[in-house]
């Protein structure tokens, strides 16, 4: 019951995310033509890459975690049904745990979907896209990106307030973007490079390279547990 | 002739398919303690909330203060004059009680500023604390406090004793009585019938949506009776369908019998019956009200 | 009104909006700070342009492009964000927090009510244009290079007048909407979608707002876009508009 619960309280917020990503990922890939770019120079793989997996949809999806992640007991004492929560036979860890599971679920959904979409978006305007590229730039921006996920339920577990935590979460999260682009000594941790296999991809093909930066994943990874780990041990120690 | 500050005509409220309040005829004289009485989701608060024009009514019309309910324009101007409660007594959780305070007084011209003084020192109310940060005892004290020193003419309390300790319970319901025999009327519904005994004069229930008793709570409990029998052989029923019995119940050879007219007929056929004992007793509204609502 | 009243409603918007404000402001301050002190770098070509745009580098066309290319043009969309953002709340939300009947058994009316609301936004909205244009003539110097205080404001005040119709969206997405952060995140990404609409989508290109709100007629020829304004203006009227007669007629 308590995946029940996580599901029913997160598949409006589930459906909305999944269904801007779709509509983003189409708008770009429709409006390909209108770009009037240089095939030689930046080619229809190349624009996908640039415009999505790069930039919009990269943004999007981070920004979108920080928006699935909202929820939990802070957020139930502010609606006043967090007592009743509590009152049921449920650790608070595995309520979390489970809300993360759901949370988590419905953000690779997010990624996974649209991206899939992208090709058959493609085949609308006469371009073609391989399905399995688009999936492998989508599962590496989920596999480095769950670290935002997890912020996101620290932040939700931390604060109270109906969009408290979007709103602490997403200017910190756009000033990593951004402070790690700016300043020289960061930019090897940028995770808009990171993540977007910007290091790997390269004309003609667009395409992830077999060097992935698995350091970096999985230190994003590894921080994404501890994150996890750090808001089991606050909500366990929250009074109400 | 006394005037009514509050009277209803067929006022209904449908929500969807589902008449939350239906055909009512209230009415509330001026100078009276009303109590209005219903069960859970019977249309206390919604009939409460379209008297001050926070819903409107799908059909009739009210007065209120010689206003008429469905006009925006005049509805601001019975606030003005009237002090509320609400049933949900949570206030602005980022104001402090004494910006509460200073935000609900700069509305009322009249503010009573040695009644907020009085009602500070008595419900020791913690001026510097944030509202969110009160317990429910303390919001419900305060927000008796926001509405008590507006100097209205009417106050209209929906469940004004919610999670108030006995003490202050009675301190409230002391300070109602007081404030009504300086002139102010009082229309408050509640679920504590007790109290509603002790200081209302006038009762309305509701069941349903639909108003079943509107009188002066003398006269309510003067129609009612409690009639016990007590027989040597086994109970006698026939005899129970006698205008005025309301319900009867048996226990062996003992019998209860509740009326609310036509006492003395009643009493008479009893007697006929010979019976070891016949006892006539008063009724109390709690009494009244589940008997009420059952046959309604 | 009794002018005492009005303080007090106001004085209540303010407490109830002030940490979205303040944290709005540090945002658009940090924004534009950030982007003022990127300005050497940028002009070492330290900035990755992105291929597809076959732009030259902003910085190396002068203070002034860069300006609005890397600075307006960015807080241009941040701030509409924000501003629909910090619209948002209102009566639907004052139900679900349970103090609507109180609210709504004061002496005044909804519609006075929601234009306090509407007022107060909008301030609020103007407050963060003006300081975050200010802050880049007042950076400038800390990267040796000047910025005019006047064209700084010029450029504020035209995203302020051009702009006014993303704080009332705010407004009218939270009368029409419940619950949380929805009348937030959808007027954010309501807004985000407008403006970026008319950038992808060459058909919109005509009606998109984000050429107005960055001043662009104004910096590439002088030209103040009276006309983009006077729509802002006119859709705010009419989505305020259709705001008052939601709430004058919806039940609490």
């Amino acid at each position: 019951m308590p995946w029940y619960k996580a599901w029913h309280e997160s598949k409006s917020r589930f459906v909305y995310t999944l269904a801007g990503m779709l509509l983003m990922s189409g708008l770009f890939v429709l409006s390909y033509k209108a770009w009037n770019l240089d095939p030689a120079r930046v080619n229809f793989r190349g624009f996908v890459w640039h415009t999505l997996y790069f930039r919009f949809f990269h943004a999007a999806w981070v920004f979108s975690t920080l928006f699935l992640a909202l929820g939990g007991l802070p957020a139930e004492r502010h609606d006043g049904t967090a007592l009743f929560t509590l009152s049921l036979p449920a650790r608070r860890w595995r309520l979390l745990l489970v809300r993360a599971a759901v949370g988590a679920g419905e953000a690779t959904v997010t990624a996974m979907v649209p991206a899939m979409s992208i090709p058959m978006f493609a085949l609308l305007i006469g371009q073609g896209y391989p399905v399995t590229q688009s999936l492998e730039f989508a599962a590496l921006l989920v596999a480095g990106g769950m670290v935002f996920f997890s912020f996101g339920i620290l932040l939700s577990t931390c604060l109270r307030g109906d969009w408290a935590p979007l709103a602490i979460g997403l200017p910190i999260v756009a000033g990593i973007y951004t402070g790690t682009r700016s300043t020289e000594a960061l930019r090897a941790y940028n995770p808009q490079d990171l993540f977007s296999g910007a290091a790997t991809v390269q004309a003609p093909a667009w395409a992830l390279g077999a060097s992935l930066p698995w350091s970096a994943l999985g230190f994003s990874i590894g921080l994404a547990f501890a994150l996890l780990l750090v808001s089991i041990v606050v909500t366990e120690r929250l009074e109400f | 002739m006394t005037e009514l500050l509050i009277e209803t005509h067929s006022l209904t409220k449908t929500y969807g398919g589902v008449e939350a309040v239906r055909s009512l005829n209230l009415e509330v004289p001026e100078g009276s303690i009303c109590g209005f009485l219903g069960k859970n989701g019977s249309g206390k608060s919604t009939t409460i909330k379209m008297l001050l024009g926070m819903t409107w009514p799908s059909a009739g019309n009210g007065m209120v203060l010689g206003q008429s309910i469905r006009d925006a324009r005049a509805s601001v101007e019975v606030r003005r004059r009237i002090g509320f409660v609400s049933e949900d007594k949570r206030l602005y959780h980022y104001m402090t009680v004494e910006q509460m305070i200073r935000f609900t007084s700069s509305f009322f011209p009249k503010w009573r500023v040695d009644l907020e003084q009085q009602l500070l020192r008595q419900f020791q109310l913690p001026v510097k604390r944030k509202t969110g940060h009160l317990s429910k005892g303390m919001r419900t004290k305060l927000a008796l406090l926001l509405a008590l020193c507006r100097e209205a003419e009417l106050l209209i309390l929906d469940e004004p004793t919610e999670g108030l300790d006995p003490v202050a319970t009675e301190e409230i319901l002391q300070l109602l009585t007081k404030m009504a025999a300086g002139g102010t009327s009082i229309f408050f519904s509640s679920h504590q019938i007790a109290e509603v005994e002790q200081i209302a004069d006038r009762v309305a229930i509701i069941n349903d949506g639909s108003l079943i008793v509107q009188e002066s709570l003398d006269h309510l409990k003067e129609r009612y009776r409690r009639i016990q029998l007590l027989f040597d052989r086994d109970v006698p029923q026939k005899w129970l369908k006698i205008p005025g019995i309301e319900a009867s119940h048996a226990d062996g050879r003992a019998m209860s019998v509740l009326a609310s007219s036509n006492i003395d007929e009643i009493v008479r056929i009893a007697a006929s019956l010979e019976p070891v004992s016949i006892e006539v007793t008063g009724v109390n509204l709690k009494e009244i009200f589940l008997e009420c609502v059952r046959e309604s | 009104m009794r002018t005492r009243e009005l303080k007090m409603l106001c004085y209540k918007s303010w407490l109830e909006t002030r940490w979205g404000f303040a944290l709005a402001l540090m945002v658009v301050l940090v924004f534009s700070l950030g982007s003022v002190l990127r300005f050497p770098d940028a002009a070492r070509a330290g900035l990755r342009d992105m291929q597809v745009h076959n732009h030259p580098n902003a910085a190396l066309r002068g203070v002034r492009t860069y300006t609005q290319v890397e600075i307006f043009e960015k807080l241009a969309i941040l701030w509409a964000i924000l501003s629909v953002m910090l619209g948002t709340g209102g009566l639907l939300r004052e139900r679900r927090l349970g103090t609507a009947s109180f609210l709504l058994s004061l002496p005044t009316s909804r519609m006075r009510l929601l234009g306090v609301r509407c007022a107060v936004s909008v301030f609020e909205a103007s407050g963060l244009a003006l300081a975050a244009y200010a802050m880049v003539p007042l950076a400038f110097p800390l990267v040796h290079q000047s910025y005019s205080w006047g064209l700084a404001l010029r450029y504020a005040l035209i995203l302020a007048v051009s702009g006014i119709s993303f704080a009332v969206f705010g407004i009218l997405i939270s009368v029409v909407l419940e619950g949380g952060a929805w009348p937030a995140i959808i007027g954010a990404s309501t807004a985000f979608l407008s403006l970026v609409l008319g950038e992808i989508v060459t058909s919109f290109s005509r009606y998109a707002p984000f050429p107005v709100l960055s001043g662009e007629s104004y910096f590439r020829c002088g030209v103040v876009p009276w006309a983009g304004m006077s729509v802002s203006l006119v859709a705010a009227t009419l989505m305020l508009t259709f705001a008052l007669l939601i709430v004058k007629w919806r039940d609490f």
